[in-house]
């Protein structure tokens, strides 16, 4: 990750250090809010929101936070807030998550349009939900690491990352319903 | 274990978060129930989806895009801290002694500010002091006092305002205007008076040369930084050209200037303010910039007499320093060594054979006021930046070769 000596330069005014720092970190803020947002555009924007409010408050992050895992608190808490649309998110315990495949059985497409199903089904989680398999599998983050960045108990990441993945696993049950036995 | 503990430990296996022994109990459940197998296929199978989503990147990199908008930031952070210094001029006691505050990680956009804008506004202020210190500061408590500058002022200025208003042309009034702003103070009713007998259509020009006049003899060289000062206030008088900016200016003022702590019934000029408004629309010269002069001075003038009372402008007179100039600016003797400001920074140097000891790693503008402040016996320094209207302090120790900020 980042190297913390380059963290401790921003901090004490080094412009320079600052910029590379933030150069180290744009992808990862972009990919966070991608996932999170849903679409290009928006991430473009949030991220670059992001960057810039690091920017501004580097002085403010604290050694006894992981970096990363403040800077991720900073990227999603922007795109929670600012960028909230009213998207149709699907509460999760009132339905079950099912989506209707029209897919051969092949299993390469099968992949293809899983991956792309499975974009969709992310979207469509609650944005709390959302984040926590974004911050798991985008950015590896731990149990630990995430309950962090979101400022969430430990147990409530935990129930959050196996609700989302529960709801997403029933996506596959179409997929397998219309393939290995139809 | 029950089907639904299992799948809790599914979970947890996808994140590897089992140990050995749940891991066995896992297994073994998964041979005996067909449901919980074909579940835990499907969520192995969806977490291996979810590892093999696209590690997207941004199309262009973010970090260039945004690097206008930061240097943006960082100038206006500099400039907004300006801002703040123009209002309350006055309160600069010390030629160069102003300057946006310098918080460590902006030092280094000291070159995004404009010094000579700082070192006019300063002298603007000064200017504005040693006039006050020439007028009775007893009996002007308030802004009406001072409006009402004493008829010997009143007159002298306003008869070399005359004789010097063929002399300054028109040159530094458009670009006098925030220098003006401040140093309307006592020039409103000159400017009046002085308006309707030049006729021309920069009355804003004479305070100029009025200042100047009567500056000169007190170091009147921080005085001539005031021409080049360009406008800070748009709203000020330069002309009928002006009109649609002052005409906002007046517009708005009117209320404002009546919370001021003026009294209108014995102020001179107070009477323009209704026919201002009435009358400003005839884009007369004449009669615009007394009423925005007056109106606009009023804050400046009320802060600057205030402060003038608290900080005791007549101590600007004693200051030894007025110089902008680089050079040794100040030196403090202490048994051992010797401390100096030399290039805008701390120097200490032994007393007797005049080697440098140290040279402080903090290099300030000359917009800031250092000022040292002791030795210690223990040959410790002690001195103190002003930056702005923040003071900090600081603590030069010989013998570890340190230097800390105290305070704030």
């Amino acid at each position: 990750m980042v190297a913390p000596e380059l963290v401790k330069e921003a901090q004490a005014g080094n412009r320079d250090a600052l910029i590379t720092l933030l150069r180290e970190i744009e992808t990862h803020v972009y990919r966070t809010a991608y996932y999170i947002l849903g679409n290009e555009q928006d991430a473009l924007d949030a991220s670059q929101e992001a960057l810039i409010r690091i920017y501004t408050k580097i002085n403010s992050y604290e050694e006894k936070a992981l970096f990363k895992t403040w800077v991720q608190r900073i990227v999603t808490n922007i795109c929670i807030d600012k960028f909230r649309r009213a998207k149709p998110t699907v509460s999760i315990e009132e339905h079950e998550m099912v989506f209707t495949s029209q897919l051969n059985v092949e299993e390469e497409m099968l992949s293809g349009y899983l991956a792309q199903d499975i974009r969709v089904a992310i979207d469509k989680l609650p944005e709390h939900h959302r984040s926590v398999v974004v911050l798991r599998y985008l950015q590896d983050f731990s149990y630990h690491e995430i309950a962090e960045s979101l400022n969430l108990p430990l147990n409530t990441v935990k129930s959050y990352l196996f609700r989302a993945r529960q709801q997403l696993q029933t996506l596959l049950q179409e997929y397998q319903k219309g393939g290995v036995r139809g | 274990m029950n089907c639904q503990e299992v799948i809790e430990l599914m979970q947890r296996q996808l994140d590897q978060d089992l140990d050995a022994d749940e891991e066995h109990l896992l297994r073994s459940h998964l041979k005996d129930c067909l449901d919980c197998a074909l579940m835990f296929e499907r969520l192995q199978l969806l977490s291996e989806e979810l590892t093999k989503l696209p590690k997207v990147a941004p199309p262009y990199s973010l970090v260039d895009a945004i690097l206008p908008r930061l240097s943006e930031m960082d100038t206006q952070a500099a400039a907004s801290d300006h801002d703040v210094v123009v209002a309350p001029a006055s309160t600069a006691k010390l030629p160069g002694a102003e300057a946006p505050k310098k918080l460590p990680w902006t030092h280094r956009f000291g070159s995004y500010v404009s010094w000579k804008l700082a070192g006019g506004v300063v002298a603007a202020g000064l200017a504005i002091g040693t006039i006050m210190v020439g007028m009775e500061p007893s009996s002007s408590r308030n802004a009406d006092g001072l409006l009402q500058p004493s008829s010997a002022s009143k007159e002298s200025a306003a008869s070399t305002a005359q004789s010097a208003n063929d002399a300054k042309p028109a040159a530094p009034a458009s670009s006098n205007d925030a220098g003006i702003s401040s140093m309307q103070v006592m020039d409103q009713s000159v400017s009046y008076k002085a308006a309707p007998a030049s006729g021309t259509s920069t009355p804003a020009a004479t305070p100029v040369p009025e200042v100047k006049a009567s500056t000169s003899g007190l170091g009147g060289g921080e005085v001539q930084r005031v021409a080049p000062v360009p406008a800070e206030e748009p709203q000020q008088q330069a002309g009928p050209k002006e009109t649609s900016k002052p005409l906002e200016a007046a517009d708005s003022r009117p209320e404002q200037v009546n919370t001021q702590e003026l009294t209108p019934s014995s102020h001179p000029v107070a009477s323009l303010e209704p026919k201002d408004t009435k009358t400003i629309n005839k884009g007369t010269a004449v009669e615009e910039p007394p009423a925005n002069s007056e109106a606009l001075a009023d804050k400046p003038v009320n802060k600057a007499k205030v402060n003038e009372e608290k900080n005791g402008m007549f101590g600007i007179m004693a200051m030894p320093s007025a110089s902008p100039d680089m050079g040794v600016e100040e030196a403090l003797s202490g048994p051992l060594y010797t401390a100096l400001v030399d290039q805008h920074k701390v120097v200490i140097r032994n007393t007797k054979t005049n080697d440098v000891i140290f040279t402080s790693s903090k290099v300030w503008t000359d917009a800031d006021t250092i000022v040292l402040v002791s030795w210690s016996e223990d040959n410790k320094l002690t001195y103190q930046v002003k930056i702005g209207e923040q003071t900090h302090t600081y603590v030069i120790e010989l013998s570890t070769q340190t230097e800390i900020l105290v305070s704030p």
